[in-house]
């Protein structure tokens, strides 16, 4: 795997290999979680490394690989859950994760698959599916905006800094985003179980 | 922070001190505070334990097809970047297009000086094109040597090495490149290039034709001319002739896209105005000062295709879009290439770049609240979310009987009935039924502009004033009457605004601000919003109602009947 260093030592059809190779997964997983849909993860995937191949040499800095793609990413998701939200018609409804993938029969797609090998041996596989359940549900309930900066710390692992130049704002207002994103993310989260239990 | 630190002082910072995202000397001071206090640490536990459970979800991967896909376009990209060279168009227009499309690099303020909009039709026929050269262009003459590049030699070797790569990538033969078995593409001509061609075709027969033809400024890629003809013969009176410009696709979301043009005195031919139940405010857009464009019909037409029609003095225009693929939903990509066809022909399509405001900024929305018998005004201010326990919310409502200061600071309400010198404190409940502050379907054309603008919902209509400030007035194209502005010099947007009898604003009429109370010591009103304004400012001091100047019986006010009816 080529660190964003390495990227710059590669060429043609190797560079957009080793770059695919690198971070094909990260991306699609940050954009299924945000669309809740493969093929629409597919075709954000898809369009990230065919805008960022066509603009590489714009990259100033090879390092900042990664956060470029995610930025690409970020708002190709966007761009996907506007259109959802519009084409049905819901300009009334503020939008949500939720709000925008209510057709996508439940929207989740492989999470709803058995808990992957490795969990730990205390937790039965039914569980682990609730929990994830939960999880996801939660993520929906979210408005985009703070998704994006959980999904971005707590899943994909980018600094605060790098989160502020993918959403667009400071590193503080990025901190502020991220912190509101897991206190409304807990609310829901908790909701969620609280449902269950009743 | 002093030594004495309490957990309102170091609650701001657990999030970041949980990340270890906090300076070192701060990150000292908290944990000294969350050794000692079990909420603190409780909460810190809270955050990690979120990212733990975030983190089991498991990882996707995309489709076997994919990369694949991407092989494919890399290698289209190279053949049109190969035919264009050889036409001289020099940077391929679709290229601009993407880049317009793609995030604003990695800095949002990248584009300091924003484009004028291009007014020459045929220097817009590449969309984004015109304005992106010309920022490029302008960038080119008056940037200065980046700070990077002085201490940063390996850097630039690395960029140089990339940059050497793209350049073989783009030149070398195909064959060579990606091997023998790739799709056979076409190579595309340039959106430019097809535009001229239609318009020399048009200029063959518009001296048979009793108006003057109108063209798009704007063709989606990969558009091939395929004729400019005259209906319904071109051999019968110039009176009745009309117009038929048509394109073909051999790939995206159309098939075919048509222009019609006729005499205003024959309708539209074989078309039809949709019919009335026709209400999707999403299918009706146009620009100040231009006829509206609203959906037709044609007896052919599947429910696929996407047609709208423009009432002219002398000349009725439509545009007819066929989508390429049979898929029961009608393709938003569809509607919107109609859409940006359509509006180009009323004038150029010159995007922007934008970008929302700054997350800390305070939200001043002024709103016209009505009982459908009385109006009120509401002037506020607002910072934090509704779910915010920190918010801060001022808001000022006049009109009949009623001149309130209300005031949320610590999510404590305060109510200043300024009429009769009352003073109440409102419950959360009735909090929440009374505030009127905008939503996030509200603020987001502000917040998301440049989505909106690339999808032709927002349309550049040059530089303005706005409160003394030099901006780019974009027209909400589903919204006549609105329109947001953009500071010209950061490209951030920074109001959005509205006529006051702007009532079916899907964006900003209030559409959904649930059923609401306007709660005063003397009434409890049935209420609906109307947005006229919704502006960021840079900073505005939140304050509670000066209750010594007034002198207001506290608490004393008993709740009027029915005050229940806020909840």
């Amino acid at each position: 795997m080529p660190s964003d260093e390495q990227v710059g030592e590669l060429s043609g059809e190797a560079l957009l290999t080793a770059v695919y190779t690198e971070y094909s997964a990260a991306i699609h997983t940050y954009a299924y979680r945000l669309l809740n849909n493969q093929e629409d993860a597919d075709d954000v995937t898809q369009e990230v490394f065919i805008r960022a191949f066509a603009h590489l040499p714009q990259l100033r800095e090879a390092g900042r690989l990664r956060p470029w793609l995610y930025r690409i990413a970020t708002n190709l998701c966007m761009d996907h859950l506007r259109r959802r939200s519009r084409i049905r018609k819901v300009f009334g409804v503020a939008l949500s994760l939720g709000a925008a993938v209510d057709d996508d029969d439940e929207g989740d797609g492989p999470l709803r698959e058995v808990a992957q090998p490795g969990g730990t041996a205390s937790r039965d596989g039914m569980e682990r599916v609730a929990e994830r359940d939960h999880i996801v549900h939660a993520l929906k309930r979210m408005p985009p905006k703070y998704a994006i900066c959980l999904l971005l710390h707590s899943e994909q692992g980018l600094t605060y800094r790098e989160i502020a130049e993918i959403v667009g704002v400071t590193p503080g207002a990025a901190a502020v985003r991220l912190s509101r994103a897991r206190d409304l993310f807990g609310k829901y989260y908790e909701e969620l179980r609280e449902e269950e239990r009743r | 922070m002093s030594d004495e630190l309490h957990c309102a002082d170091v609650e701001p910072y657990l999030s970041a001190f949980a990340d270890g995202e906090l300076a070192e000397t701060l990150r000292a001071e908290v944990a000294a505070h969350v050794r000692t206090c079990d909420s603190c640490a409780d909460e810190v536990d809270r955050y990690q334990t979120i990212d733990r459970l975030i983190a089991t979800l498991p990882r996707t991967r995309p489709s076997s097809e994919v990369f694949a896909r991407v092989q494919a376009a890399v290698a289209q990209r190279h053949a049109e970047y190969v035919s264009r060279e050889r036409v001289g168009v020099g940077i391929a227009d679709d290229e601009d297009q993407a880049l317009d499309a793609t995030p604003n690099g990695l800095n949002g303020a990248r584009r300091l000086e924003l484009p004028a909009p291009v007014e020459t039709p045929t220097r817009l026929t590449s969309s984004a094109g015109g304005a992106n050269r010309n920022t490029r262009r302008s960038r080119k003459r008056t940037r200065r040597p980046p700070a990077w590049m002085t201490g940063a030699a390996p850097t630039i070797a690395a960029l140089l090495l990339v940059a050497v790569a793209l350049t073989l990538l783009l030149r070398l033969p195909r064959g060579l490149l990606l091997g023998g078995s790739r799709p056979n593409m076409q190579p595309t001509q340039s959106t430019s290039a097809v535009l001229k061609q239609t318009g020399v075709a048009v200029a063959q027969v518009a001296p048979s034709l009793i108006f003057t033809p109108t063209l798009p400024a704007y063709l989606p890629n990969g558009a091939h001319f395929s004729g400019a003809t005259l209906g319904p013969t071109a051999s019968g009176d110039k009176a009745s002739h009309y117009l038929d410009v048509t394109w073909t696709f051999a790939s995206g979301p159309l098939s075919q896209l048509r222009v019609r043009e006729a005499p205003h005195s024959r309708g539209f031919p074989d078309y039809a105005l949709a019919a009335p139940s026709t209400t999707d405010a999403a299918l009706f857009w146009g620009l100040p000062g231009a006829a509206q464009w609203r959906p037709l019909s044609h007896p052919a037409a599947s429910s696929q295709d996407m047609i709208v029609g423009q009432q002219r003095a002398q000349v009725n225009l439509l545009v007819d879009a066929q989508p390429s693929s049979a898929s029961s939903a009608q393709d938003p990509s569809v509607i919107t290439i109609a859409r940006i066809v359509s509006l180009s022909m009323d004038r150029p399509f010159a995007p922007l770049a934008l970008r929302g405001p700054d997350n800390g900024a305070t939200l001043h929305f002024m709103a016209a609240v009505t009982n459908g018998q009385q109006t009120w005004q509401v002037d506020g201010y607002l910072k934090g979310s509704p779910s915010d326990p920190a918010r801060s919310e001022v808001a000022r409502v006049t009109g009949p009987g009623v001149n309130l200061l209300e005031a949320t600071l610590n999510g404590q309400t305060t109510q200043l009935d300024e009429n009769r010198l009352l003073y109440q404190k409102l419950s959360a409940q009735l909090t929440a039924a009374t505030l009127a502050e905008p939503q996030q379907n509200i603020t987001e054309p502000l917040y998301s502009a440049a989505v909106y603008i690339q999808d032709g919902e927002m349309w550049n209509m040059g530089k303005a004033q706005y409160q003394g400030r030099a901006v780019y007035a974009f027209a909400l194209v589903n919204t006549p009457g609105a329109t947001l502005y953009a500071d010209a010099t950061t490209g951030q947007a920074i109001a959005l605004v509205a006529q006051a009898n702007v009532l079916q604003n899907p964006h900003i009429a209030g559409s959904a601000v649930p059923a609401a109370k306007l709660v005063s010591t003397t009434a409890c009103q049935n209420y609906t919003v109307v947005y006229t304004s919704v502006e960021y400012v840079a900073s505005y001091t939140f304050a509670a109602p000066d209750l010594t100047q007034s002198k207001p019986a506290q608490g004393s006010s008993p709740l009027p009947t029915g005050f229940s009816c806020g909840a």
